[in-house]
């Protein structure tokens, strides 16, 4: 009896240990055809979603891009190298025409501002002034005005 | 808007008529007027007038004028014998020609805001009807101008006021005036009509003369004559290409030359020798000491010495400087002496405009 009873436990477990079995290949396999149908399908959606989908997000992320193009440049980040040497250049004009100014001034020409440019006084000897006033009167009296 | 005053000296002369501005600009037109004959040469040139070296280019398309004689207005001094239609036509030329020179000089103004003033230059005895000539021609072209002596013009413009004697060399006249610290008057000038043109005349009567069977013309000669002239006996020899049956043929007119530009010589030394004459003996010499050419025909090579020996012959004594740009010094001390005229002169000018 007691042999019976060992035997038919045995037994017993060898058939669960076969269900378990049969259980994860059944739930394995499940997924597997789960995943090859979601893997079939996204393949089959997906060049027309990125076809609709791509240019939305585009023209979506424009004004972003457009900012993050300009803040690199004016932080120099992606400056190209050639830049630095027209720099070099102007700032060597720069001081070549301080040089310039400072020889100008030094010699007697001023820098003024054409702005408030002061109308000329005429400065004339006496000689001068004769002279001038008699050809006025010359001409005064060629027009027949006197 | 703020109004800009455009200064100009303006010499119209025979030959050339220059003008000098205070924008820097300093050019010469030659003074001819072409007005297109008919509908044909209007097409072929582009244009109803013309003026300087392209009229004469298209001579044959054009009804050519040459607006001064002598460095008078044509026609000006002889109203009773002349039609006023000649004497209008002169104008009209004389204020075309005027014109066009002011043009050259306000091409990159501002038209609307400028306001040009002129000093015309005039032969040192022109008469009063052909000053008053000149400023009816110059109405309407400058918005103010004043005349004066040619000679004087060149003096005021070298600062040379009293002991020299300025020779103004045109192709009309030849303008002598003594500066002795006062202005000129009538006896401190002289004009001779011994200039350029004489000496394209005698050129071209002695090429005649020599080369019997060769064609020019006086155009031909006077061309020749500008590039050429000298009055000295040394250098290279002087020839010519001219037509000879239709074909070019090298011609010697090197002593040709030298007579015909020699030929004014005795003039200008009669007038310095009459000026130096009648002037305070005490200053006679400072006065020959300063004898300065000026105009076109002081660009002739060898005139300077020539005029110096021929005074150190008839007057014991001379030396004779010619001006740095003389076919611009008349222009040039013209323009000076606009730019110095104080504003309130001006004003007293257009004050009593009629």
């Amino acid at each position: 009896m007691g042999k019976n009873t060992l035997k038919n436990k045995s037994h017993k477990s060898a058939k669960l240990h076969k269900a378990v079995k049969y259980t994860h290949s059944t739930v394995d396999y499940a997924g597997l055809v789960s995943w090859s149908i979601i893997t079939r399908c996204s393949n089959t959606i997906k060049s027309s979603a990125l076809k609709t989908v791509r240019p939305v997000v585009r023209n979506a992320t424009e004004p972003f891009t457009a900012v993050k193009n300009k803040k690199w440049k004016l932080f120099g980040k992606k400056v190209d190298l050639d830049i630095y040497k027209k720099i070099k250049e102007i700032e060597e004009a720069n001081i070549q025409l301080r040089k310039r100014l400072a020889f100008l001034e030094k010699h007697g020409v001023t820098r003024i501002s054409t702005a408030a440019v002061p109308k000329k006084e005429k400065i004339l000897s006496d000689d001068k002034r004769f002279v001038l006033k008699e050809i006025l009167e010359d001409t005064k009296a060629l027009r027949g005005t006197e | 808007m703020e109004q800009k005053i455009l200064n100009v000296g303006i010499d119209m002369g025979t030959s050339r008529s220059v003008i000098a501005a205070d924008n820097g600009v300093r050019t010469f037109v030659l003074s001819f007027v072409g007005y297109a004959k008919d509908a044909i040469s209007r097409k072929m040139i582009g244009k109803d007038v013309v003026f300087g070296e392209e009229a004469l280019r298209h001579r044959l398309a054009l009804e050519l004028h040459r607006p001064f004689d002598k460095g008078k207005l044509k026609y000006g001094e002889a109203i009773e014998k002349e039609s006023a239609a000649n004497i209008k036509k002169a104008k009209d030329v004389a204020r075309a020609l005027l014109k066009h020179l002011v043009s050259l000089a306000t091409e990159n103004e501002d038209e609307g805001s400028l306001i040009v003033r002129g000093v015309l230059g005039t032969p040192a005895l022109a008469s009063v009807k052909n000053k008053k000539n000149l400023l009816e021609i110059a109405e309407g072209v400058l918005d103010d101008v004043m005349v004066v002596s040619e000679p004087f013009a060149v003096a005021y413009g070298l600062n040379l006021f009293s002991s020299a004697l300025i020779v103004d060399i045109g192709a009309g006249t030849v303008d002598l005036c003594r500066m002795q610290g006062t202005i000129p008057t009538a006896n401190d000038q002289i004009t001779t009509l011994k200039a350029g043109d004489h000496v394209d005349q005698v050129f071209l009567s002695r090429i005649k003369e020599r080369y019997e069977e060769a064609k020019f013309t006086v155009s031909m000669i006077k061309r020749f004559k500008e590039e050429n002239a000298a009055v000295t006996t040394v250098g290279e020899r002087i020839t010519i290409d001219l037509p000879v049956k239709g074909k070019p043929v090298p011609h010697d007119v090197t002593n040709e030359l030298r007579l015909a530009c020699q030929s004014i010589v005795p003039d200008i030394v009669d007038g310095v020798r009459k000026l130096v004459a009648d002037f305070d003996p005490e200053f006679q010499r400072g006065l020959k000491r300063n004898v300065v050419l000026a105009g076109g025909g002081s660009l002739m090579v060898g005139l300077r010495k020539e005029i110096e020996d021929y005074m150190k012959d008839k007057l014991g004594y001379g030396r004779v400087t010619v001006v740095e740009e003389p076919l611009f010094a008349g222009a040039n001390g013209a323009l000076k002496l606009c730019k110095d005229m104080p504003d309130e002169y001006w004003d007293q000018l257009k004050s009593k405009k009629p």
